[in-house]
């Protein structure tokens, strides 16, 4: 049955996530923990894009602009900034009801764009997003500028700091370990309900749209409505993820919200296999992983060749593109693709 | 009453007059021919009636109410709803599951219904997966119900496209050339199935380019020609109207 979700092996699974972070910190460090941590931030910005783009069918490339309201939005609630100091129940729905507003007001503008047109459009939205955050310093100084927001309170819940370890029934919970949880918490959330919305009569009328925008009209469709629904829900996710990524760092600046991490994230979604979620975790991953893992280079270099030949950085970008070129050309419908992705590729 | 009522449709591309000051009616479960050289301005037409363009000029009332001109889904919620000439199936997406979007206006699964999943949801799910299993089997697709639709043979697909409009309940369905490209046999399959539909008590608006199969087929027949009515009549009227023949054929001192 084509319409029918396939089913998750849960336990193993489950089991396997829960005891990642305490294996890859006996294995290769707290220093990885951290890695892991913010992969899963991208995990749930992929999977926010992946409404957008892979059931929706609607390219947008400046889908980090949601990340960055949602993160300054937390950054504001909660900093010496204004001097407000929200718990974190509070400022997730503030920060996903601003992100939504966001996802349409760049939705409305565009809903009779497409393809490439579109994609220019998206684009320059997550440029402005980016220029006001660099920029909205007078007459009231609300985002700081280039310097940013910093001592951003540590995401915590009630007396539970998760920027300080604990201890649970007499074992040590490292801080990052406990908020490996707390990310994972929400990136099952963000799975299960993109998941059911998927294999729903929503998800089934963005696919419509996505393959005949017109003849999905013209069965009765309002495409309007479902593509802002597609880039509210999107940009809500990418808004949770920000605000989880500012209380996590403590600190927010418009650097981190350029169109190279729209692209990035466009290549999570892709390069793991639009539509799929499993592909897209599995393109989240990597791409989040990938550049630290050729984060040695220099020392590699230094082993074999006794000298440093070329710059760590620019071998690593380097790498870092000929992977997604390989992937690109021998796997195009991604890494795990959605059944009709890889129809796509395969049956013509 | 007239089902369909459009009076004095006109439609300009920048200088092009594709239609100009055309009416036409439909009466409740009646066919309708819609006839003329290509180029006439049909498709037009039809594209108008169904909201993907906005009229320039003329009303459009469909039982009675005006239609919400230039918005397709308003248009095909209120019963009209067409097929496309050069075929329109979502091409990924199963036979099945391309019926079950066109049930998508007469369900109401929001949101919070996707997400919780309710007893409701789940029978509203079961009732659309049900009724479009019945439509597959009516046009007579019932084995290529989990078939990818652009795998499907051409006939097969212009089947599937007809079971995916009859899922929104439409009152009149437009079909734009539904036997182009195809034998006697299966012509013979698609008038069959046209009568079947209209037996149900649904209108049909057919385009198509072959007048000895529509003659056949439906009680009146409008015939445009450079985007003007030309003539209008019952099917022997219009074999026997010297214009239509000429407009079709050519003026005999050309020949």
């Amino acid at each position: 049955m084509i319409a029918c979700p396939p089913r998750f092996k849960f336990p193993w699974m489950l089991l396997g996530t829960l005891i990642l972070p305490w294996v890859i910190e006996g294995l290769l460090g707290r220093g990885w923990v951290r890695i892991l941590d913010f992969a899963l931030l991208s995990v749930l910005l992929a999977i926010g894009l992946n409404i957008v783009v892979g059931y929706a069918g609607l390219l947008d490339l400046g889908f980090i602009a949601f990340f960055g309201v949602g993160a300054y939005a937390y950054a504001l609630l909660a900093s010496p900034q204004f001097g407000v100091h929200w718990p974190l129940w509070a400022i997730l729905p503030t920060g996903i009801l601003v992100a939504a507003s966001f996802g349409v007001a760049l939705g409305w503008p565009t809903l009779g764009l497409r393809g490439d047109y579109l994609a220019i459009v998206t684009m320059g939205f997550g440029e402005i997003i980016r220029v006001f955050l660099n920029n909205l310093t007078a007459p009231i100084n609300i985002t700081n500028g280039p310097q940013g927001i910093t001592m951003i309170d540590a995401l915590h819940l009630g007396t539970w700091s998760f920027a300080r370890p604990h201890r649970l029934w007499g074992i040590p919970l490292p801080a990052l370990v406990g908020t490996y949880y707390l990310f994972l918490l929400f990136v099952l959330l963000a799975l299960f309900l993109s998941r059911r919305l998927e294999y729903s009569r929503i998800g089934r009328a963005w696919m419509a749209i996505r393959e005949d925008e017109i003849a999905a009209a013209s069965m009765g469709l309002d495409t309007r409505r479902l593509k802002l629904l597609a880039y509210a829900l999107g940009a809500a996710f990418g808004g949770v993820s920000g605000g989880l990524f500012a209380g996590f760092q403590g600190f927010v600046s418009p650097e981190s919200f350029t169109l190279q991490e729209s692209v990035m994230i466009l290549c999570m979604v892709v390069l793991g296999g639009m539509g799929n979620l499993r592909g897209v975790v599995a393109g989240a991953l990597l791409l989040a992983f990938l550049p630290e893992v050729l984060r040695p280079l220099g020392g590699w270099q230094q082993h074999w060749f006794h000298r440093v030949l070329i710059d760590p950085s620019t071998l690593r970008l380097l790498l870092f593109g000929v992977t997604l070129v390989v992937l690109m050309r021998w796997r195009p419908e991604g890494l795990l693709p959605s059944r009709a992705r890889a129809r796509e590729w395969h049956t013509s | 009453m007239n089902l369909l009522e459009a009076k004095g449709i006109s439609k300009c591309f920048g200088g092009v007059q594709a239609l100009h000051n055309v009416s036409l009616t439909v009466e409740p479960a009646s066919i309708v021919g819609l006839i003329g050289p290509n180029g006439a301005g049909k498709t037009t037409f039809f594209n108008v009636l169904t909201g993907v363009y906005r009229p320039d000029e003329g009303t459009l009332t469909f039982a009675g109410q005006p239609l919400p001109a230039g918005q397709p889904h308003r248009i095909a919620r209120a019963g009209l709803v067409r097929t496309f000439q050069n075929i329109r199936v979502f091409p990924q997406m199963s036979a099945l599951e391309n019926v079950m979007v066109g049930f998508h206006g007469r369900t109401r699964c929001g949101l919070l219904g996707a997400w919780l999943n309710s007893s409701a949801v789940r029978r509203e799910e079961r009732e659309i997966r049900e009724g479009a299993q019945e439509l597959l089997k009516w046009v007579g697709l019932q084995e290529m119900a989990q078939r990818v639709a652009g795998t499907l043979s051409y006939g097969a697909q212009r089947r599937l496209e007809i079971a995916r409009a009859l899922a929104t309940g439409p009152r009149l369905l437009a079909l734009d050339e539904p036997v182009a490209g195809m034998n006697g046999t299966e012509r013979g399959h698609m008038a069959e199935l046209i009568l079947r539909i209209r037996a149900a008590g649904i209108a049909l608006l057919v385009i198509e380019h072959d007048v000895r199969w529509i003659a056949q087929l439906c009680e009146r027949i409008t015939v445009l020609n450079y985007g003007q009515g030309l003539a209008e009549g019952t099917p022997a009227e219009i074999q026997a109207n010297p214009q239509v023949i000429e407009a079709y054929l050519g003026h005999p001192s050309h020949g």
